[in-house]
Parts: structure tokens; C-alpha cells; sequence
């Protein structure tokens, strides 16, 4: 993994602290920090990570805007970079939200550092499509490939014959 | 200019009418090489920095159950529009659900998750549910007064039954008053 950097946005210094040790552990090349969105952006521009781990909440800019300004501003330098944001919340509708804003995989507090590892893995091995629309930019928000369904194809015609 | 701005922008530059896929590329893996991974000891190795980690958490912990006690007083004192605080109510006790495991007590992690469960599915911040909060606080700072990091003691599962018991009356309470 020394090919690749990262860059870790956390407001909490002992949680930063532990993640930037668990990164060292799996073996990054550069290990970026920031505590609070705007910063990350900076860095983010400055020096162009491979991939981008940030927490929900922060003060005074979160991770939903970072994504946001990452994903939407005209001269971010990586609009496709991927983005795992970390959160404690679980509900489905901030997850929703979420991945709404373009955030490439929800990673749920707390974790273990396997957790960790395999969204990290999903991100190298499992890249997603982007889809750029008026309203959105960001992963393809569909995960399921109708080459996995398994079912009954029940359907005869193509909509465009019927 | 406006983030609605930079978008017609994008749009324009790119000429986006209507939606495109931007197929995804093996950019991360052509640069690390074909088999490189994050290896079991690595993992097993960087778990210890989670398992025994060199910072002691306990002074963040009381900083957001001071954080909690400052809301609920001044929630307390506010007639109306309580809910408009709801955001920043929710803050301490998911920071305290999403870190405490990861700085060696997932009894307070566990602890935290129901209450922030609960405060997630009702959404208000009346006076019972400030209660419900003074005693969460209670609960979390006996736990790290007393070294309860597990929930397997009989002190950790009477704490964790005090906080269950709580969520069940005002759940109980919310029905017999939304069936009336």
C-alpha cells in the first residue's frame, strides 16, 4: 500500500491519533491529517490523495460538505476520488443522505481495524462508476447489477418494442 | 459564486445535458500492483492500536457528559422550540457511541447506541427525555468511576437494565398519550 495516500479528516486528536496508527499499520506511503472539512479540502487540493477517510461531524465543516465541495466545486482537483465517511448515526435516512451527497462507503462507529481494511479494499478492487447528472455527482447509487439477479425473468419484450 | 453556479459551470464545461456514467477505472489497484493487499497481520497488528491504544480517552468522555449536562440546563430552561436543538443534542452521545469501544469500553458504546437509537426514532426533546439523558449521563460517568468497560458484570448489566427500563417507561408513556 506505500504506493498510496490517504488523507484521514477527524475532529477528535484521539481518534485521529488511533486512525493514523492503524493507517501506519496497513502500510500507506503518506498519511495526510485534518480536523475539520475545510482543511481537508485544502490538503485535498494541494496534494491530490489516492483516497480520503473523514468523519460525520465536525465543526465548523462537516464531511457531508466536504464530500459536497469535493464532488460539486468546479476546480476540485480529484471530483472522483473515493470517500469513506465514518459515523456513529445509523439511520436510514442520514445514510440516505449521505450517499446522496456522493460519499463512496458509509463505515459505522465504532469499528475494528478488519472493518477498516475491507472498505478500504472495496474502494481499490470494487471501484464504482460515477454518475454526473444536473442534480448529482457521485458513485453510482445502484449497487445491484441486474447480471446477479437470479430470478424469473418474466418480462418478454424490451420497453422500447412494447 | 454559488455552488448552484459551479454546477452550470461543470455543466457547461462539459457540456452535461443529461445524465452520464463515468465508467470507473482500476486506478488504485494498477498503482499498488495486482496482489497487494492489507494483510491478516497487519490487520491483527494495527487492531492492537484499538485494543490498547496510548491515549486515555476518559477526559474526552467527561468533556461531551459535561457537554450533555450543558444542554440539558439550558433545554431546561427553554419553553418552546426545543427541537430546534435536536442536531446538536445528538452530537455527544454519538461521539461517545462511535469512540468509547475503540478506547477499550464498548459497555458505553453499547450503552450509547440505545439511547442514541432512541433519541434518533423520537425526535423530542420534551422533559422526559431529558430525564432519559440526565440518566444516561449518570450512567456513563458511574461507568468510568467505577472501571465498568464490559457488560458482562452484574454492575454493568443493572446500569445497562436502569437505562433499558427508562426507554421502555417513556415509550410506554408516548403510546398510552398518542392513544388518547
Amino acid at each position: 500500500m506505500k504506493e498510496l495516500s490517504v488523507l484521514v479528516v477527524e475532529e477528535s486528536q484521539p481518534m485521529l491519533q488511533v486512525l493514523v496508527g492503524i493507517l501506519e499499520e496497513f502500510g500507506f506511503g503518506k498519511i495526510l491529517t485534518a480536523t475539520d472539512g475545510e482543511q481537508a479540502f485544502q490538503i485535498h487540493q494541494h496534494h491530490r490523495p489516492d483516497i480520503i477517510i473523514t468523519d460525520w461531524h465536525m465543526e465548523p465543516i462537516d464531511g457531508l460538505e466536504l464530500c459536497q465541495w469535493i464532488r460539486r466545486t468546479k476546480h476540485s482537483v480529484n471530483r472522483s476520488v473515493p470517500i469513506i465517511l465514518m459515523s456513529s448515526y445509523t439511520e436510514q435516512t442520514r445514510i440516505t443522505n449521505a450517499r446522496d451527497m456522493g460519499v463512496t462507503e458509509i463505515l459505522v462507529k465504532p469499528f475494528t481495524a478488519q472493518d477498516l481494511a475491507r472498505r478500504i479494499m472495496h474502494v481499490v478492487d470494487v471501484p464504482r462508476d460515477f454518475i454526473e447528472s444536473l442534480n448529482f455527482f457521485g458513485p453510482d447509487r445502484r449497487r445491484h447489477s441486474p447480471d446477479g439477479y437470479e430470478g424469473e425473468n418474466r418480462r418478454t419484450k424490451n420497453p422500447e418494442e412494447s | 459564486m454559488s455552488e448552484k453556479d459551479d454546477q452550470m459551470y461543470i455543466y457547461q464545461l462539459f457540456g452535461v445535458s443529461t445524465p452520464r456514467r463515468i465508467k470507473a477505472d482500476k486506478r488504485l489497484r494498477n498503482k499498488i500492483g495486482p496482489v497487494a493487499k492489507i494483510g491478516e497481520q497487519q490487520v491483527m497488528k494495527a487492531q492492537r492500536k484499538i485494543d490498547k491504544p496510548d491515549v486515555d480517552f476518559r477526559p474526552y468522555a467527561m468533556d461531551y457528559l459535561n457537554q450533555i449536562d450543558d444542554l440539558v440546563m439550558e433545554l431546561k430552561a427553554m419553553d418552546y422550540d426545543r427541537e430546534r436543538e435536536y442536531n446538536r443534542t445528538i452530537v455527544p452521545v454519538s461521539q461517545l457511541k462511535g469512540q468509547a469501544a475503540m478506547f477499550g469500553n464498548p459497555f458505553v458504546s453499547e450503552v450509547s447506541a440505545k439511547v442514541l437509537r432512541f433519541l434518533e426514532h423520537f425526535k423530542r426533546l420534551d422533559d422526559d427525555v431529558l430525564s432519559i439523558l440526565e440518566a444516561y449521563r449518570s450512567c456513563v460517568r458511574t461507568a468510568y468511576e467505577r472501571y465498568i468497560s464490559k457488560g458482562d458484570s452484574t454492575e454493568a448489566q443493572n446500569l445497562s437494565q436502569e437505562m433499558d427500563a427508562a426507554i421502555q417507561r417513556y415509550i410506554a408513556k408516548f403510546r398510552r398519550r398518542t392513544e388518547t
